[in-house]
């Protein structure tokens, strides 16, 4: 899968404040803070782990799971 | 804003309401719209008005003392919410958040009870309105006393898989967790212990039922 194929986590700025936890949680350091928000700036890097989605205080970060029966 | 009547009557609890009636109640109902995430109303709160989602997701809870999320039913376009706590006086329940953007129209308390009287096909309404109501929350109670978190857990990739409800089939595990009355970390674990046992298979945003028959016995259980 390409970069441009990669699903990532989401991450809502109008939720975010800026506390920087999913960047200093990130296993794989594949998000950082730039201009305060957080920016997946290592997308090939992201493990899709859910760590962040855990730890952001003001749920600005999901990980939706597709749910399907296989073919 | 109020409403016509001709939006009213798109909504299922007004119906079976007549054109004249509609036209006497639509100058008392309020537009309403709440942004996502935003709460519209807190358990514990005096209630206020009644509630009909017109557009968008609400989810409908309540926190434990220790501040867990247990999420007792999402609704959609034509739900209607805090219509309990209109009626027997006391405290909203639970609280509500807009999942989605969302467009709701508003009666107020005491007009809302008079409506019931004057309206009988509106009281009806309600009444099987609380009759499913009354059913989703003992699937609930059995789900939760009865099964594990692993067979609520099948039985909820189950529907989601076979769109039984009209949820999104995307999720979180904090979704799920919040769902199904537990905490993201018993997701992940149950999960990783479905995948172990061959009936689904974790790839990065997507969970795949490989054995469709075993969840379904798993959901028994």
């Amino acid at each position: 899968m390409d970069v441009q194929e990669r699903v990532l986590p989401k991450i809502n700025l109008e939720l975010c404040n800026g506390c920087g936890a999913c960047v200093s949680t990130c296993p794989s350091q594949a998000v950082a803070l730039i201009d305060g928000r957080p920016v997946i700036v290592h997308p090939q890097d992201c493990a899709y782990c859910g760590d962040c989605e855990e730890l952001c205080p003001e749920g600005a970060i999901s990980l939706p799971y597709e749910i399907v029966f296989a073919e | 804003m109020t409403v016509s009547a001709e939006f009213l009557r798109k909504l299922p609890f007004f119906s079976a309401l007549g054109e004249d009636e509609l036209g006497e109640i639509a100058p008392h109902v309020r537009e309403r719209t709440f942004g996502r995430r935003e709460v519209i109303l807190l358990e514990g709160q005096a209630p206020q008005a009644v509630y009909f989602i017109v557009r968008g997701q609400v989810r409908i809870y309540r926190l434990s003392p220790e501040g867990r999320e247990q999420v007792l039913k999402r609704l959609g376009p034509g739900g209607i919410f805090n219509t309990v706590p209109l009626l027997d006086g006391r405290p909203n329940p639970s609280s509500a958040t807009a999942w989605t953007e969302v467009t709701v129209y508003v009666i107020e308390r005491d007009r809302f009870r008079q409506m019931l009287r004057r309206y009988p096909a509106l009281a009806g309404a309600v009444l099987a309105d609380f009759a499913a109501k009354l059913r989703h929350t003992t699937a609930l109670i059995e789900d939760l006393s009865l099964r594990t978190v692993g067979a609520r857990l099948a039985k909820l990739l189950l529907s989601q898989a076979a769109k039984e409800t009209e949820i999104p089939r995307r999720m979180t595990q904090q979704e799920m967790a919040a769902q199904l009355g537990t905490v993201r970390e018993m997701i992940g674990r149950a999960l990783a212990e479905l995948e172990r046992e061959g009936l689904i298979r974790l790839e990065r945003h997507r969970i795949v039922i490989v054995d469709r028959g075993g969840l379904e016995v798993k959901a028994l259980l």
